[in-house]
């Protein structure tokens, strides 16, 4: 059912023939065709999916400043047991950096939508 | 193995990390109109994303506790899991295979044998694969429970619902990418639980030499640094057993029929957003599978270090990494470890149910029970079945809780479905003339003699027990290793035998889906797509290969 994107039913919601009489006149497709648009009215919505580098970058820089506060309040015992290493201060700074890193990259080169890829998802399986 | 430690920060860190995994499921929700936005993340990921999660589909708690495990008890030779036997056949994947599933817009791998060969072979491979996974979905989460009761004290079944009700969630409402999303999110954190173990461990034992020697001076691990030592074929001591095992069974079969035919993993790349990016996410993939072992093997080599008499009595090698984050990690560091832990659990069985609902959904329900519904109906369908295969996977948690051995033999039982699957897919894909019936003969052949070797005739040869003595031990590993060579090898000789008396399909219904059969329709499949340097698969494939070409070089 692959339809050129320039079809200019393509993109109206259901009842588009409720409207005016005339409005038929636009549509050039044989009627078998119109029945079937029932099926393919849901277009992908995957170009709406959130970029998941905001939620890493927040996360780690949550989990980093938790850590790296932490880190300035290690008790002698737990500088012991960690082979005398201040491992809350430095992975705390370890993942502020990582989470910054992915904030600002977010930032910096926003998640573009994905071009609509009509040969793909409207393509008929060849068995049926 | 003692309770941890945890106080107050940790269950912080912890319930942060819980509320995000389910904010992620309710963000990825808008994003899903139709079923393949739902099974298939409406194929619209970007490569790194999908790299990360082709590699933490696999990266389940149970692979690293388990690989931490064997590096405790076989030492480096461990390392033979992800370098000969993971990366090539990654790179494989990636150069060779993938134009074949993309391009071919099939939505699974079965859909792929039901369009090159015939119904019989698409459900033999569809059925197989779907009851598999929600057993292991099952099998996973009760070793899980059983973990975490020991580390946390909270009963089996609070865990195995817990858990089982966060995956429910966000596959339900955010479907593959609400699943995909979670395993990228789930590998930063589990990086940033590990290094810390193997850091402060190193430490504690005075560097990589302080290592080597408190392992190599107990008596029967003075070879534990050592990867290829002992693999000579005749006389073996290696604890992996011959080097013709190694390479042909486990870096060969059974490695390839991983990586390049398990839908589990194959369903990351399909997810992605054009050609480049699907033949990019094994290959991005491979560069942390190259660095994995530092994190989950040389902890097990360090808490064999500290632990001596780890692997006797109580103390299971399944507890090294729990006994060095309580060791050495404080509270808050150990927070985060914990919560890498139990996302990666969490991860393991989301790969499962994400792939199950997919083959259940479009192979079995749409192809053979209700055809030709609208794009509603079999989002419904996706829907209702992700609800059905946690349930059945909770359900298979409660029954292995009683009968742990009888779950053990039948989830074996399947592995010997997958073990043929890699030479019937290189017959698909390289020999035109392969049969329909060819191909589904084969299979079922292939799988038969890996099930004869694995219970007959394997535990009946001496070599396969070390020293020759068959009143001792059986090596396990070789045995898998030897009968999966053997299920390749069954597989490919009935696939010709048949092949060449019966009648092959004709070229035009093969177009897009045989090396040198392009289809015509398909256009070019790089149109439209300037790519930059470093997206050049061969680039990122031969670099892989060639980094693991040097370190197997260095740990010999």
């Amino acid at each position: 059912m692959a339809q050129s994107d320039s079809t200019p039913h393509r993109h109206l919601p259901h009842g588009y023939d409720k409207l005016p009489p005339d409005f038929h006149k636009v549509d050039t497709r044989p009627e078998g065709a119109r029945e079937s648009d029932e099926y393919e009215a849901t277009h992908s919505a995957a170009s709406k999916l959130f970029d998941l580098r905001y939620l890493i970058g927040g996360l780690f820089t949550v989990y980093g400043l938790m850590l790296t506060i932490a880190g300035f309040f290690t008790s002698d015992a737990d500088r012991a047991k960690a082979a005398d290493i201040n491992i809350n201060l430095w992975l705390g700074i370890f993942m502020l950096l990582i989470g910054i890193f992915f904030l600002v990259w977010a930032r910096l080169s926003p998640q573009k939508p994905p071009e609509p890829n009509l040969t793909g998802t409207d393509r008929p399986m060849m068995h049926h | 193995m003692e309770r941890l430690d945890t106080n107050f920060f940790d269950y912080t860190i912890l319930a942060i990390y819980f509320i995000l995994v389910i904010a992620i499921g309710v963000l990825a929700r808008r994003a899903i109109a139709t079923s393949e936005d739902f099974l298939l993340s409406g194929r619209s990921l970007g490569a790194w994303i999908t790299g990360l999660a082709f590699i933490s589909a696999n990266l389940g708690a149970i692979e690293i506790l388990g690989m931490a495990a064997n590096g405790a008890q076989y030492g480096m030779s461990t390392v033979h899991f992800y370098w000969i036997g993971a990366v090539p056949a990654m790179v494989f994947l990636g150069l060779v295979m993938m134009p074949f599933y993309y391009v071919s817009r099939v939505r699974s791998v079965p859909e792929y044998l039901l369009r090159r060969f015939n119904p019989a072979t698409h459900l033999w491979n569809a059925l197989t694969f779907a009851v598999a996974s929600v057993l292991s979905a099952g099998v996973n989460l009760y070793a899980m429970a059983l973990i975490i009761e020991v580390l946390l004290g909270w009963p089996t079944w609070v865990s195995v619902v817990v858990s089982a009700g966060f995956v429910l969630v966000y596959i339900f409402l955010g479907g593959l990418s609400g699943a995909i999303y979670n395993e990228v999110l789930q590998f930063f954190v589990i990086i940033a639980g590990l290094i810390p173990i193997v850091i402060i461990g190193l430490t504690a034992m005075g560097g990589w030499s302080g290592l080597v020697e408190r392992v190599t001076s107990q008596a029967g691990k003075e070879n534990h640094f050592e990867t290829w030592t002992g693999t000579a074929v005749g006389n073996w001591t290696n604890p992996l057993g011959d080097w013709i095992g190694i390479v042909m069974g486990l870096g060969f079969v059974l490695s390839f029929g991983y990586w390049t035919t398990n839908f589990a993993e194959v369903q990351r790349a399909l997810s992605a957003k054009n050609l480049s990016a699907a033949e990019r996410t094994p290959l991005i993939g491979a560069f942390p599978k190259i660095f994995i072992p530092f994190l989950t093997i040389v902890p097990g080599l360090i808490a064999v270090a500290l632990v001596p008499n780890l692997g006797q009595g109580d103390l299971q090698y399944n507890y090294a990494i729990p006994i060095l984050m309580n060791e050495y990690l404080p509270n808050g560091t150990l927070g985060i470890a914990l919560a890498g832990l139990l996302a990666a659990f969490m991860a393991g069985m989301a790969a499962n149910v994400s792939s199950f609902n997919t083959v259940f959904t479009y192979d079995i329900w749409q192809d053979y029970v209700r055809k030709h519904r609208p794009d509603t109906y079999y989002l419904n369908v996706g829907r209702v079945v992700t609800v059905g295969g946690v349930l059945i996977g909770i359900g298979t948690a409660f029954i292995a809780a009683g009968f742990s051995n009888i779950m053990v033999y039948i989830q074996s039982l399947f592995s010997f479905f997958n073990a043929p699957v890699f030479a019937t897919f290189l017959f698909a894909m390289f020999w035109k003339r392969t049969t329909p019936w060819g191909g589904f003969a084969g299979l079922v052949a292939g799988f038969f003699g890996a099930l004869s070797f694995q219970y007959l005739i394997g535990p009946n040869i001496a070599y396969f027990y070390p020293g020759g003595d068959t009143s001792g031990e059986i090596n396990a590993q070789m045995l898998n290793f030897y009968g999966a060579i053997v299920a390749f090898v069954t597989d490919a000789v009935v696939t010709i035998a048949v092949t060449l008396f019966t009648k092959p399909k004709p070229i035009e219904q093969l177009a897009g889906l045989v090396w040198g059969v392009p289809d015509p329709d398909a256009g070019d499949p790089h149109e439209g797509y300037v790519r930059r340097w470093w997206e050049s698969p061969k680039l990122l494939g031969f670099t892989a290969l060639g980094l693991v070409l040097v370190l197997t070089i260095i740990f010999i």
